[in-house]
């Protein structure tokens, strides 16, 4: 049931205009990014070379067009996941999820996959994207690797957590707005105070750095499989309680 | 009904904080970049861990605010940011702030200063190795003087085949300043003496030479002695030690494609001396042998010792050799070397006997793990073992042979 609710999201979206002008969007902003860092390295190359500069083509060039790529899906996720279930209630079609006898946890793990699913193919493409400078520079694979990896997980939480926010509000407009705030905050929080501050721990970047650069933390991991599993857990005891049952 | 729904959230969000909790204190990570950039060399490591204990470690980059250089400095200090050891970070820009550049006495656009208590290291060179060499300085404890006795036939520090350059050289990049002192010309022995050299003296010592370096063991001090002809007398009264006659022959030697048969294959070195970097063995050329007895107060804690294959050669080194029992000829295999110490810990004082200087000199001090042989010997000696030394380079040239 899961999957069958995941592919019909998946399918819902991607016959929207959103996600095309999202895949054409993301294509066109992450290989001008990408190519405009590329310009800017070999101008400079030679000089570090000469200087004997630890950096390399992954650092200069790729890792920041990662960085922009994770701004990107930081808006990218909320747009296709604002009207999984805050448009269901609005149109009415949320009775119909609600008496079907299907668990919440199903609709919700359903619709957070469909999300994903969709967020996918535009995250894959720049991917791609970005790999292609393989061709003109040294590009560490290893590190690639992990920080593409690290997208696809990114993107799943991001599902997770907007889709919360969808369960949460009756329009989409308003789950977007709670998403992209919540999201911006997060993302701002470590430059906000000291940086060894408790409440620093909550913050994204600092958890998304690290495997952008090549190094896998356990700290990350349970960051985004804790909070994305009680974004998950969250949104089904709200749909349990629209359904009367707590 | 209001308590009721508002547990369920309180719960999920009591669990995240508990779960980030418990993973931030037990955290575990894995350096995927090709280059190991987000790695400590063990040598560093080890130096932040001592520094850690010790008075933490303050680091301030001055260098230019331009991306780039930002990049790259923050692409190489990352590692060592990260680690417990470091209390604290500041960069400032010389060209911005000319105050505060000046009063840290900055010469170059680009430096980083490296501050343990009252120990200041400056890095000039944005370089990893040059950064755990200053690490490894800031480490190391106690007094870092060595003195080389010098004056009585003892090698000199000097770059031929017999001097030892390349030792000095070597000890002096991990952060020990060595000096040759001839002790005729001086009262007695620096206090800041960490240890004293005697690298193969070719003539007793007189009287007072005696007296000062009896009076300097008494002080618990540490003494690296490295006899050819002339063995001390009070290493047979004091610590039990009598030398072996001849030089030591060891037919292992050409396992290690050496033709001379003497020299000794020393392995695998005591534990207290060996390296992480090191775990092979050393070779001792025209070793001598060491009978060693009870040493009284002094504690043996380790020997060199030569291969089984190996014994003490009276006779002429010549064609065929042969072990002779009736000329005192003893089978391998053969202390050559004896590692003792008085007190807890060492704390009253620490010895260092090995027969034979000829493998601390620039000819022999790149043969197979002589250098971390010598190396591993300091640190023991000055009580710094727990530091790992940077990893010698067994690419070392030997210009000499």
């Amino acid at each position: 049931m899961i999957l069958i609710i995941a592919r019909h999201q998946w399918l819902h979206l991607r016959a929207g205009l959103l996600w095309w002008l999202l895949l054409g969007l993301g294509q066109l902003l992450i290989a001008w990014l990408a190519f405009a860092q590329f310009e800017t390295f070999a101008e400079i190359a030679p000089q570090l070379k000469a200087a004997g500069s630890n950096l390399g083509a992954t650092g200069l060039v790729v890792v920041p067009t990662l960085n922009s790529l994770v701004l990107f899906l930081l808006v990218a996720v909320p747009l296709l996941a604002m009207g999984s279930l805050a448009s269901e209630s609005r149109s009415g079609r949320l009775e119909a999820w609600l008496t079907a006898p299907v668990h919440a946890y199903q609709v919700i793990l359903g619709k957070a996959l469909g999300v994903w699913l969709a967020s996918l193919p535009i995250l894959l493409t720049t991917l791609a994207t970005v790999a292609l400078l393989g061709l003109g520079i040294t590009v560490d694979l290893r590190l690639f690797a992990l920080a593409a990896t690290g997208l696809v997980v990114l993107a799943l939480w991001l599902s997770c957590v907007c889709l919360l926010f969808s369960t949460m509000l009756d329009h989409p407009a308003a789950a977007l707005a709670a998403s992209l705030g919540t999201l911006v905050f997060l993302w701002l929080l470590d430059s906000f105070g000291a940086a060894d501050a408790a409440w620093q721990q909550a913050a994204l970047l600092p958890h998304v750095r690290p495997w952008l650069g090549g190094l896998l933390r356990s700290q990350d991991v349970v960051y985004f499989v804790a909070t994305g599993m009680a974004a998950l857990l969250f949104a089904s005891y709200l749909l349990d309680r629209r359904r009367g049952m707590l | 009904m209001t308590l009721s729904r508002l547990l369920l959230p309180v719960l999920l969000l009591a669990s995240v904080v508990l779960a980030m909790a418990l993973a931030d204190r037990h955290a575990m990570q894995w350096d995927l970049t090709r280059e190991r950039t987000h790695s400590l060399t063990p040598a560093a490591a080890s130096a932040l861990n001592v520094l850690q204990h010790g008075d933490g470690l303050q680091l301030t980059v001055f260098a230019r605010d331009l991306p780039v250089t930002e990049a790259e400095i923050d692409h190489l200090l990352q590692p060592y940011r990260a680690h417990p050891a470091v209390t604290g970070y500041h960069r400032i820009d010389p060209v911005a702030d000319p105050e505060r550049a000046r009063a840290a006495g900055v010469s170059r656009s680009t430096e980083l200063h490296l501050q343990s208590g009252q120990r200041l290291e400056v890095v000039r060179a944005f370089r990893r190795e040059a950064i755990n060499a200053a690490l490894a300085r800031l480490a190391l404890r106690g007094e870092r003087w060595i003195v080389m006795l010098r004056g009585h036939g003892e090698a000199a520090i000097g770059d031929g085949p017999g001097g030892i350059a390349r030792f000095v050289r070597h000890v002096e990049g991990i952060g020990y300043r060595v000096l040759a002192l001839d002790p005729r010309e001086i009262g007695s022995l620096p206090d800041n003496t960490a240890l004293v050299v005697a690298a193969g003296p070719a003539r007793d010592y007189p009287d007072a030479i005696e007296r000062l370096l009896r009076d300097y063991r008494a002080r618990g001090g540490a003494l690296m002695w490295l006899f050819d002809d002339v063995f001390p007398a009070w290493a047979v009264t004091e610590l039990g030690l009598t030398p072996l006659p001849g030089i030591v022959v060891d037919a292992a030697a050409a396992d290690h494609a050496l033709e001379q048969p003497e020299n000794a294959i020393v392995g695998p070195l005591p534990d207290v001396v060996r390296l992480d970097s090191a775990d092979g063995h050393a070779v001792l050329h025209r070793a001598r042998g060491i009978d060693a007895q009870d040493g009284g107060d002094w504690t043996t804690v380790g020997q060199l010792r030569s291969s089984p294959r190996s014994w003490n050669e009276t006779g002429e080194l010549r064609g065929t050799v042969s072990r002779d029992p009736a000329r005192g000829e003893h089978a391998g295999p053969v202390t050559v070397g004896v590692l003792l110490q008085r007190g807890e810990g060492g704390s009253g004082g620490r010895i260092a006997m090995i027969g034979g200087h000829h493998w601390l000199t620039n000819a022999q001090v790149g043969q197979a793990a002589n250098l971390a042989l010598a190396t591993g010997l300091v640190r023991w000696l000055t009580d710094n073992r727990e530091l790992v030394t940077a990893a010698v380079n067994d690419r070392l040239d030997v210009r000499w042979s």
